[in-house]
This record gives C-alpha cells, sequence and structure tokens, in this order.
C-alpha cells in the first residue's frame, strides 16, 4: 500500500509541479469569461455559450489530463525507468494502480481547477449557480476513471503513441456509443439483445455527459437530470473503469519487461 | 500466480456482464428522463454538440448577415442545410427553428414546414410557437391548406403558454372552410361560450363575427323568401326557422357581457 501511495505522490507531483500548466487553465478560464462578451454575434446566446464553453473545456481538461497515463507507462517502459522501479520490492500491479491513482488525482485536481474559475465566472455572470455545476462536473470526474482505466489498458501493451491515440479515441467514440442503443431500440428482438449486449460492454460516456442535459435545462427548459441519475452513472463509470483496470493488470503482469 | 490471474478473470467477466446490464439501465432512464436524447441523431463530437451548435449559430448569423436582400434558390438551399445541421446538434435549439422557418418561408413553405416539424418531433412538442409557425406559414402560403394550418392551430392551442389569439385564429381557419353563414355562426357562438370572463377581446371578436353572420344570414333569408313561393310551405318555414335562429343569436350575445364584470366593477371602483 506504501509502494502505492509513494507511486501515486510522485506521479502527481511530477507532472502538476509544472507552472506552465497553470497558466494554460488561468487563461483557459479568462476564455470562458471572454464568451460573455459574444451577445451581439450569438443574439443573445452568450449565456448558453458561456456554460457550453466552460464545460467543454472541463471535459477536455480532464481528458488531456488522463492522456498522460496512457504516454507515462509505454515511456517509462522504454526508457528503463519502470524496470529499476520493478526491481525493488515494488509489484507489476503496485506500479500500475500508483500510476492509476497518480494520473487520475492529477486530472481531477486540474478539472476543479478550471471548475473552480468557471464558477466564478458562472455565478458572477448570474447565467448558472454553483450547485447546478456539480451535477455535469461529477459526469466528467467520472469520465476521468474510465479514460485513466482506458489509458492504463493500453499503455500496458502498447507504444507511447498508439496508447495516447486508443485513449483519445476511447474519448472521441466512446460519447457515440448511444448510436448502438438507437440501432437496438429500432430492431427486432435479437438484433436488439446483440445490440444491447455490445452496447453494454463499450465504454459510453455519453451516459456520463450530462454538461448538454444542463444547459438544455438551463437554456431551453428541458427537464433537469436528477442526483440520482448522475449518481447511477457515476456509479456505472466507477465499475466500468475496476474492470478495465482488472484487465489492464492482467495484460501488465503478461507483458515482456 | 496463476491462482490470482483466474479470480481476475472471473472478477473481469462478471464486472463486464454487470456493466452491460448498469449501462443499459442508465441509457433508459436517460431516456425517459431526456426523451429528445433517444430521437436525435448521433453526432461524433465528442459530447460537445452543444457547444459546437452555438458556434454554428453564431456563423449562421454572419452568413445570413452576408447574404442580405433577397435570397436566392441556392442560398435558400444552403440556409435550409446548415440548419438543419445546427439542429442535429442541439434539437431544442428554438431559435434556429423559428428564424429559419421565418426566412424559408416566403420562398420555400416546404423546408420551412420540414424544419419545424422536425423541432416538435426532437422534442420541443412542448413548446407553442412552432406548431404556430406551422400554421401560419401554411395559412400564408399560396398553396396553404386551411384544415392543415387549423390542425397545426388546435396543436398549438393545447400547449403551455399558448395565448388566447392562437384559438381565436384556429375558428378563424374552421370558419373560413364554411360555406353556411348559420354554420359559421354557431361555431362561433360555440367557441364564445367556452371562452373565460377575463378574455374580454377575443369575447368582443366572437361577438362581433356571430353578429356579421347573423346579419348575413338573415339577409341570405330575406332574399331566399322573396324567390320562393308561398305555396312551397316546407321551404318557407325552412327559412324562416334559420331567420329565427339567427335572430336568436343576436339576442343571445347581446346579453353576454364583452368584459370580465368583476375587472369591470374593479375599474370602476
Amino acid at each position: 500500500m506504501d509502494n502505492v501511495l509513494a507511486i501515486t505522490r510522485s506521479t502527481f507531483t511530477q507532472h502538476a509541479r509544472s507552472k506552465s500548466l497553470y497558466l494554460l487553465w488561468i487563461v483557459l478560464i479568462v476564455l470562458i469569461t471572454c464568451a460573455n462578451r459574444y451577445d451581439v454575434l450569438s443574439i443573445g446566446r452568450s449565456s448558453a455559450l458561456l456554460i457550453d464553453l466552460g464545460l467543454v473545456l472541463i471535459s477536455l481538461v480532464g481528458a488531456g489530463s488522463v492522456l498522460v497515463l496512457g504516454f507515462e507507462v509505454p515511456r517509462e517502459l522504454r526508457q528503463k525507468v519502470a524496470e529499476n522501479l520493478l526491481s525493488k520490492p515494488v509489484g507489476r500491479d503496485q506500479y500500475l494502480t500508483g500510476k492509476f491513482f497518480g494520473t487520475v488525482l492529477f486530472a481531477i485536481s486540474n478539472v476543479l481547477f478550471v471548475a473552480i474559475g468557471f464558477c466564478i465566472v458562472a455565478a458572477l455572470s448570474h447565467d448558472a449557480s454553483p450547485r447546478q455545476l456539480l451535477l455535469p462536473l461529477l459526469g466528467v470526474i467520472g469520465m476521468i476513471f474510465m479514460l485513466a482505466s482506458a489509458g492504463a489498458l493500453f499503455g500496458a501493451f502498447m507504444g507511447e503513441v498508439p496508447a495516447v491515440v486508443a485513449t483519445f479515441l476511447v474519448f472521441w467514440l466512446g460519447h457515440s456509443t448511444q448510436l448502438i442503443a438507437k440501432m437496438a431500440d429500432r430492431s427486432g428482438t435479437t438484433a436488439h439483445m446483440v445490440l444491447r449486449a455490445v452496447y453494454g460492454v463499450l465504454p459510453n460516456l455519453d451516459l456520463l455527459n450530462t454538461r448538454s442535459d444542463l444547459s438544455q435545462s438551463l437554456f431551453a427548459g428541458a427537464p433537469i437530470v436528477t442526483w440520482s441519475y448522475a449518481a447511477a452513472s457515476v456509479g456505472y463509470a466507477l465499475l466500468y473503469s475496476l474492470v478495465i483496470f482488472i484487465a489492464a493488470l492482467l495484460v501488465f503482469r503478461q507483458r515482456d519487461l | 500466480m496463476k491462482n490470482a490471474n483466474i479470480g481476475l478473470i472471473v472478477a473481469l467477466v462478471i464486472g463486464l456482464v454487470a456493466c452491460a446490464f448498469l449501462a443499459n439501465s442508465v441509457y433508459d432512464s436517460k431516456i425517459t428522463m431526456e426523451p429528445y436524447e433517444g430521437t436525435a441523431p448521433t453526432a461524433f463530437y465528442a459530447g460537445m454538440d452543444k457547444f459546437l451548435s452555438n458556434i454554428s449559430w453564431m456563423t449562421l448569423v454572419q452568413w445570413e448577415a452576408r447574404n442580405t436582400g433577397r435570397p436566392d434558390e441556392a442560398q435558400l438551399q444552403a440556409l435550409y442545410r446548415k440548419l438543419d445541421a445546427l439542429t442535429n446538434l442541439d434539437p431544442l435549439f428554438k431559435d434556429a427553428y423559428l428564424d429559419g422557418a421565418l426566412v424559408l418561408a416566403p420562398a420555400h413553405p416546404d423546408l420551412a414546414h420540414q424544419l419545424l416539424d422536425k423541432g416538435m418531433k426532437l422534442g420541443l412538442s412542448g413548446e407553442w410557437k412552432l406548431p404556430f409557425y406551422a400554421a401560419m406559414i401554411e395559412r400564408m402560403s399560396s398553396h396553404g391548406d386551411s384544415q392543415r394550418a387549423e390542425a397545426y392551430l388546435d396543436q398549438a392551442r393545447k400547449l403551455p403558454n399558448a395565448p388566447a389569439y392562437v384559438d381565436s385564429l384556429r375558428i378563424h381557419c374552421q370558419v373560413e372552410r364554411m360555406t353556411d353563414p348559420q354554420d359559421a355562426m354557431d361555431t362561433w357562438y360555440n367557441y364564445l361560450i367556452g371562452l373565460s370572463p377575463d378574455r374580454s377581446w377575443q369575447r368582443r371578436l366572437a361577438i362581433g363575427e356571430i353578429n356579421d353572420d347573423a346579419q348575413q344570414l338573415i339577409a341570405q333569408c330575406n332574399t331566399a323568401l322573396e324567390h320562393t313561393s308561398d305555396s312551397d310551405t316546407s321551404a318557407r318555414d325552412a327559412i324562416l326557422a334559420r331567420r329565427a335562429h339567427a335572430e336568436q343569436r343576436i339576442k343571445d350575445v347581446q346579453e353576454i357581457p364583452t368584459t370580465n364584470p368583476a375587472v369591470t366593477i374593479h375599474n370602476a371602483v
């Protein structure tokens, strides 16, 4: 456990000490604030633009931060840094678990940094209350867990670039898997069951995307997403992350170093 | 080591099955909660559809601003495609449907209808302005169908926040298709007695229409009586009955106050 915590801490501090990163996050918050100035260009939709831009940037910050994991594990293996660690009494499971939690912690801290700035901007512009913004934030944190586990899985057997690309594809396509569920609902009984099973096995990031739903409820009068739904979707994200991380552990155990 | 792996593999399989069930259950609850998610086309923009719809809207505004003057056929087709793409990104973008329909309506009422119908189908079925705009476009169009316009107005009047004039416009559409002034008069009368006392404007309108139709009916009956021989008693009786009915309607509406009595008393005080 101490080894896992040590690797988690070192992974987190290694990435979090970069000052330019925080400058980038501050620039993002300024960018969100600037959305308020587009009232004329958007014909009165600057509030919707501000909320949508803020939520999109938060999700991109989360996803971008997680990509580090897909990059880092293969890089450390290539540079033999991991071998040094693993030659000490640190197991492969401990190494990967530490990397996973370190990356998740790093991504969550980045998301919180931008989210707090965004909440202040949204509250000052009276577009949304911080309590309302908490709901999509939970979804982003769930997404971070899912992407981190996917990054760990791909990093366990792929090179640096392919692992990052594969994790990014999970982020990009994972938001559109509902297409399969829609196809299932239009199909006959057997096809419905097969397609729904395929849908269930895929990483369904759209279930965690309450960002659009919040915006729709604020500006288009759509029903408000319930907390019970948010809890169920985050529960799904945690379970899925666990399953994929188990797969990552299995693959990493078999890997020749 | 092998046992540990087997344990993990079992956990993996059980976890995957549990995930499949949970994902489907969460998806179903999402679709129940937000039905538009189930009907809207799926976009591949990493969940950024809503944000991109705003960008698309701003681009569209700029595009429209550049093309001032009467839009040509190519521009109208391009506008429809842009609006279609935009509303795929955000199926609840009310302004895009309404503004787009207004621009398309003069030259392409069919495309304007397609756009408004899409909005109603994709999640704005509770928004009265969409069927109301559809009805108005139908009425204004040279090939307009009064019955179709009436159906849209009937849909609009039942929706929340629909103003009272939507219902009176529906009656107008209904009456327009009637050839007999007695039917028109009775339709307006039925509408009038169903109105709540606070709708004084609609009451005045209905009373005016009833009076006009009744006068027209009385004039028709008088003319018909002049052309009907005294020996044809059954025909004369029918005409007299129609005239009496019109006269009775005029008396009836004279007894109905045009304004809410409570409001009148309040204003007087």
